[in-house]
C-alpha cells in the first residue's frame, strides 16, 4: 500500500481512504500536482454564463478502417451567436504517433493534451519505449476523473498508433473512456453520424475514407450553426500520422456537392421562387 | 439506462447486459462490455453512468487481485460479494459520495455451487436466483419469476435469457439491440452476443 502524503498534492481533495479496514485497498488514482482554479467559482454547465457556454460547438469525427484511422474536424469557434474564429485547429498534434481532437472547452483540451504530450515524452525517455495509445488515453482519463466536479469541458478523441496497431478512444470530462471504431463528437455529431453510419465500411480505401470524412463534416457544418469554417483531415497509419487536408472551405464543398447532383446550391430545391 | 440481468441455474450462472452507451440523445457505442471478469469463475455486471461504472469496476478488479496476491488464497463467491459490498459501504459517507453504480455478481465456486448476488450503490447485498438492475427490473422480474424453476440446465437458462432480451426489445422505450451474455460454469466463462 503506497502511503500518499496529502500535502504533496495541489488539489484540496485526494482519494486517500482511511486506513481503518483490515485489508489495505488500492486507492483510485489521484489528480496530478497541478493547481487548476476555475474562474469565479464552479462553472455551471448548462445554465451558466452565455459567453463561456461554447461547450460543444463543433463537429469532430474519427473512424478506424483498413488503412488506419481517419480524423476529420471543422474549424469554427463561436461565442453564442458571435463567430470568434473560422480557423481553429481542432486536431492537436500530441506527438508523432498520437493525435487528439478538441471539442468543448478549447483551453481545457489544449492544456491537458499538452500535459499528456509531456507525460508521453517523459515516459519514452525513462522507459525506452513509447507509451501505448491505451495507456496514454487511460492517463488522460485518470486526470479527468480527478477533476470531475470542477467544471472541465472536454469531449476529445485520442487516436494513435503503437506496436499493436492503430486505436481510437473517446474520452470526456465525466471521466468516460471508450474504445471504438466510429466516433463523432460535438453539436454537429448527430448530422455527421447520419452520413458516417450510412457509408462506413471497414474495407474502404484511403481515398474513400478521406471522401467520407469530408462529406460527413460538410453535412454537419451545413445544418449545425455552431460548426463551419474549413475541414481538416488527418490519417493515422503504422508509421505515425499524415495531414491529408489542411483546410478545405465548406462553402466551396457546398457548391461542389450541389453541382455533382445537378443543383445550383442556392437552397431553393423546393422551388418557392421567392427571388 | 443500462440493462443488466441474470439467472442462477443448477450448475451455472448467467449475467447479461446491453451493449449501449448513450450521451443525451446519441448512442455512442453499441458494443460495450459491461460485465467484468474478476477471475476465471466470477463475473460482475455493472450498471451505471460511464466513468463510475468503469472506475468502480477497475477498483473492484484490482483490489480483488491484490487480496489474492497478498493472502495467497482465492476468495469464494460469498467472500467476494461481501468484499465488494464493503467497498460500496465504505464510500457512502465519504467525501466523494457513494459509487454511482449497481451490480450483479455471479460465479461458480470450486466445488461447483453457483451463486448470484445483487449489489446496490449504497451497499445492499442480497443472494438471489434471478434478478436485474435498472429499468430492466420492471420488464423482466415478472418474466424471470414465471420462467424460473430450480436446477435449470444451461440450455434452459439461455432460452430464458433470450426471452428476456425479446421482452426488452418489445416493451422498453429505449432501443437496445445488442446484448452481451456471459455464462459461468465449473469449466469457466463463455461469452457471446445476442
Amino acid at each position: 500500500m503506497i502511503d500518499f502524503d496529502p500535502s504533496s498534492f495541489g488539489l484540496a481533495h485526494t482519494y486517500q481512504k482511511e486506513d481503518k479496514d483490515e485489508i489495505n485497498t488500492l486507492a483510485l488514482p489521484s489528480a496530478p500536482q497541478v493547481i487548476y482554479k476555475t474562474l469565479n467559482g464552479p462553472t455551471q454547465v448548462n445554465g451558466g454564463n452565455k459567453l463561456n457556454n461554447f461547450k460543444h460547438g463543433t463537429t469532430t469525427l474519427g473512424f478506424v478502417f483498413k488503412e488506419g484511422i481517419l480524423l476529420a474536424v471543422d474549424s469554427r469557434a463561436s461565442m453564442g451567436s458571435f463567430l470568434s474564429s473560422e480557423q481553429v485547429r481542432k486536431v492537436i498534434e500530441i506527438n508523432e504517433y498520437l493525435l487528439g481532437t478538441m471539442a468543448g472547452g478549447a483551453a481545457d483540451c489544449q492544456y491537458w493534451l499538452a500535459y499528456l504530450a509531456n507525460h508521453c515524452r517523459t515516459y519514452e525517455l525513462k522507459n525506452g519505449s513509447k507509451l501505448s495509445v491505451a495507456a496514454a488515453s487511460k492517463f488522460l482519463q485518470g486526470i479527468l476523473i480527478g477533476y470531475r466536479n470542477s467544471g472541465l469541458s472536454m469531449g476529445c478523441m485520442i487516436a494513435g498508433t503503437d506496436t499493436t496497431g492503430q486505436h481510437l478512444y473517446y474520452i470526456d470530462n465525466d471521466g468516460m473512456r471508450l474504445k471504438g471504431d466510429i466516433f463523432s463528437v460535438g453539436s454537429g455529431s448527430t448530422y455527421a453520424y447520419g452520413v458516417l453510419d450510412n457509408h462506413y465500411r471497414y474495407e474502404m480505401s484511403l481515398n474513400e475514407a478521406v471522401e467520407l470524412g469530408i462529406r460527413a463534416i460538410y453535412h454537419a457544418t451545413h445544418r449545425d450553426t455552431a460548426s463551419g469554417g474549413v475541414v481538416r483531415v488527418y490519417h493515422i497509419h503504422q508509421n505515425g500520422w499524415t495531414k491529408v487536408h489542411d483546410g478545405i472551405d465548406v462553402v466551396d464543398l457546398h457548391y461542389q456537392f450541389a453541382q455533382q447532383k445537378g443543383l445550383v446550391g442556392d437552397g431553393d430545391e423546393a422551388k418557392q421562387r421567392l427571388f | 439506462m443500462d440493462s443488466i440481468f441474470g439467472l442462477q441455474g443448477g450448475d451455472f450462472v448467467i449475467v447479461a447486459c446491453d451493449g449501449s452507451i448513450a450521451h443525451s440523445i446519441l448512442k455512442i457505442k453499441e458494443t460495450e462490455d459491461k460485465i467484468l471478469k474478476l477471475d476465471d469463475h466470477k463475473i460482475f455486471g455493472i450498471s451505471g453512468e460511464g466513468a463510475d461504472r468503469n472506475s468502480f469496476g477497475e477498483l473492484v478488479h484490482k483490489n480483488h487481485s491484490l487480496i489474492r496476491y497478498k493472502t495467497g488464497a482465492y476468495m469464494n463467491l460469498k467472500e467476494t460479494a461481501h468484499f465488494v459490498r464493503s467497498m460500496y459501504a465504505q464510500a457512502i459517507r465519504s467525501r466523494d459520495g457513494p459509487h454511482q453504480c449497481n451490480g450483479l455478481l455471479g460465479g461458480v465456486d470450486s466445488d461447483g455451487t453457483p451463486s448470484l448476488y445483487w449489489l446496490d450503490y449504497l451497499g445492499s447485498l442480497q443472494k438471489i436466483t434471478r434478478g436485474a438492475q435498472g429499468y430492466a427490473n420492471y420488464f423482466l422480474l415478472g418474466l424471470l419469476d414465471n420462467q424460473y424453476k430450480p436446477n435449470l440446465t444451461k440450455e434452459e437458462g439461455i432460452e430464458i435469457i433470450k426471452k428476456c432480451i425479446k421482452e426488452l426489445q418489445t416493451r422498453f422505450l429505449i432501443a437496445q439491440n445488442k446484448f452481451i451474455v456471459k455464462i459461468v460454469t465449473k469449466q469457466g466463462i463463455e461469452a457471446f452476443t445476442l
